[in-house]
C-alpha cells in the first residue's frame, strides 16, 4: 500500500490529467468524481513499482481509461459529458476554447482518447498504441479521422 | 494557432478543482485506514488460524503418540533367548528388545515391529532361529504385564491361542507391570526377572546375574528343587492345561508365581506340564 506522501504527490501531479480523461468518457460530474477517486484508490493499493515518472504517468493514463470504460459498462451508461454539465468550468472557459472542447468531447470515444493523448499529453502514435492496445497505424488513422471530424465541426481553421 | 495548440489550450481550462483533490485525499485516507484495519484483521485471523492448526496438530500428534507409540503392555518370551515386546494400546509391537545374545540373534533375523502381538509371538516361536532352543525339556514362558487387569486377561488369552502355547508347550503367566522398570534396570526381561523374584523367596543368595546366565528351564528346575508349589490362581498355563504340551500333560500342574508385592492381587499362575 502506498504511503500518504506518495498519494499526495500523485494527486497533485495527475489530478488534472485524470479529470480530463474522465471528461472525455463520462456523462456526468458525479461519475467523474467516482472514477477519479477509483483511479487513485487503485494507485493506493497498487503493489508494483514504477521504473520512472513516465512509466507512472502511463500507468495512470491506462488505469483511468480502463476505469472509465468499466464504469460505463457497469452502469450501462452511454453518451458524453457536455460542458453545460460542468457549470463551474463552463463559466471560466473562453468562447473559442469552449467550442473546441465541446467539439472534442462530442467525438466518438475511440477518437477522443487518441486526440487527447496526442494533442494534449503529447504522446506519439506508437506510445498511444501501447497505451490503448492498438496498432500504430490504427492510431494514425484515428488521429486523422478525429481531426477530420473536428474540422467539419469547427470549420477549416483547425 | 494550430490544431495542437487549440486543443491544448481548450483542455488547459479543464482541471481538477482543489475541492475535488481535497475530497479525494480525504477519501484515500479513509480507504487507507480501512485497508490497514482489514490487513490487521486478516493478520489476526491468519495468526488465529495458525494457532488453531498448531493446537489441532498437537492434539492429533499427542493422541496419535499416546495411541501408537506409548507402551502400555509388555510380553516377554523366555526360553534361553530372552526377548521382550512392548505393545501399544492396540496391541501392536512398538519395540522388541533382546536381553541376551541368543535373543539378539533371533531379532537380527526377524522384524516384528508394528505386528499384532500374537502374530509377533508366532513369528518368533516358529522361526528357525528359535527352533534349537525349544528342543528337549526347554521351558518356553510368555510373561504378560499391563496397566489393566482386563488387558492382561485378553493378552493372556491371545498368548494361550498362539502357536507358541498350542504347538510348543509354552506357558503364559502374568506379572505386575510395576516390576518392568526394575527388570530393565537389572538387564533382565520381564519374564526372567519375575522368575528371579520367585526364586529369591527360596534362595536369598541368588542374584540377577546368576539368573541372566540360566535358561528358564534351569530356573524352573531350581524352583522345583525348593519345592515351589502351585498357588492355583493364575491364568492357567497352556502346557499345564494338558492341551498342548509336547511333553505330555499327565504330570501337568499349575504353578502360582509368588506375588510381587504390588498389592493388586495379580496372580502369576501358569500351568506347567512336564
Amino acid at each position: 500500500m502506498r504511503n500518504e506522501l506518495e498519494i499526495n504527490h500523485a494527486v497533485e501531479n495527475y489530478s488534472d490529467m485524470i479529470r480530463r480523461i474522465c471528461l472525455c468518457h463520462l456523462k456526468n460530474a458525479a461519475d467523474v468524481e467516482d472514477v477519479f477517486q477509483t483511479v487513485f484508490l487503485k494507485y493506493l493499493l497498487y503493489k508494483g513499482t514504477f521504473e520512472s515518472a513516465e512509466h507512472e504517468k502511463a500507468w495512470f493514463v491506462r488505469v483511468a481509461i480502463n476505469a472509465c470504460k468499466d464504469h460505463l459498462k457497469s452502469l450501462f451508461r452511454h453518451g458524453v459529458l457536455c460542458l453545460e454539465d460542468l457549470a463551474d468550468e463552463a463559466a471560466s472557459i473562453a468562447p473559442e476554447e469552449h467550442d473546441v472542447l465541446d467539439a472534442v468531447l462530442s467525438l466518438p470515444i475511440k477518437y477522443k482518447d487518441a486526440i487527447y493523448l496526442h494533442y494534449y499529453e503529447g504522446y506519439s502514435a506508437a506510445e498511444i498504441g501501447k497505451l490503448l492496445h492498438k496498432k500504430e497505424s490504427t492510431v494514425y488513422s484515428l488521429l486523422s479521422r478525429g481531426r477530420g471530424l473536428l474540422r467539419e465541426t469547427l470549420g477549416g481553421d483547425l | 494557432m494550430n490544431a495542437e495548440n487549440k486543443i491544448k489550450t481548450a483542455f488547459d481550462s479543464v482541471g481538477a478543482s482543489e475541492s475535488l483533490k481535497a475530497a479525494t485525499k480525504s477519501f484515500l485516507q479513509e480507504a487507507r485506514r480501512k485497508e490497514e484495519r482489514r490487513a490487521a484483521g486478516h493478520r489476526l485471523r491468519m495468526a488465529a488460524q495458525a494457532v488453531c492448526a498448531a493446537v489441532l496438530m498437537l492434539v492429533i500428534g499427542l493422541g496419535g503418540y499416546t495411541m501408537l507409540l506409548v507402551p502400555v503392555s509388555y510380553v516377554s518370551i523366555d526360553v534361553n533367548p530372552s526377548i521382550e515386546l512392548e505393545l501399544n494400546r492396540i496391541d501392536r509391537v512398538i519395540s522388541a528388545r533382546a536381553y541376551n545374545e541368543d535373543g539378539e540373534r533371533i531379532l537380527e533375523c526377524i522384524s516384528v515391529w508394528g505386528k499384532h502381538y500374537t502374530e509377533a509371538l508366532d513369528l518368533l516361536v516358529e522361526s528357525s532361529e528359535m527352533e534349537p532352543y525349544l528342543e528337549g525339556n526347554a521351558a518356553l514362558v510368555f510373561t504378560v504385564a499391563s496397566d489393566s487387569m482386563q488387558r492382561e486377561n485378553w493378552l493372556l488369552e491371545g498368548v494361550s491361542g498362539s502357536s507358541g502355547c498350542t504347538g510348543y508347550g509354552g506357558m503364559g503367566v502374568r506379572t505386575d507391570v510395576a516390576i518392568v522398570s526394575e527388570a530393565h534396570e537389572c538387564g533382565l526381561s520381564l519374564g526372567k526377572y519375575a522368575a528371579y523374584k520367585l526364586l529369591l523367596q527360596y534362595d536369598s543368595s541368588i542374584s540377577t546375574e546368576d539368573c541372566r546366565n540360566m535358561t528358564m528351564s534351569e530356573i524352573h528346575g531350581l524352583l522345583e528343587e525348593h519345592g515351589h508349589k502351585s498357588e492355583g490362581h493364575g491364568s492357567g498355563g497352556c502346557r499345564g492345561d494338558g492341551t498342548g504340551g509336547a511333553s505330555g500333560a499327565d504330570e501337568g500342574r499349575e504353578e502360582g508365581w509368588g506375588g510381587e508385592g504390588n498389592g493388586s492381587g495379580h496372580g502369576h499362575g501358569h500351568g506347567h506340564g512336564r
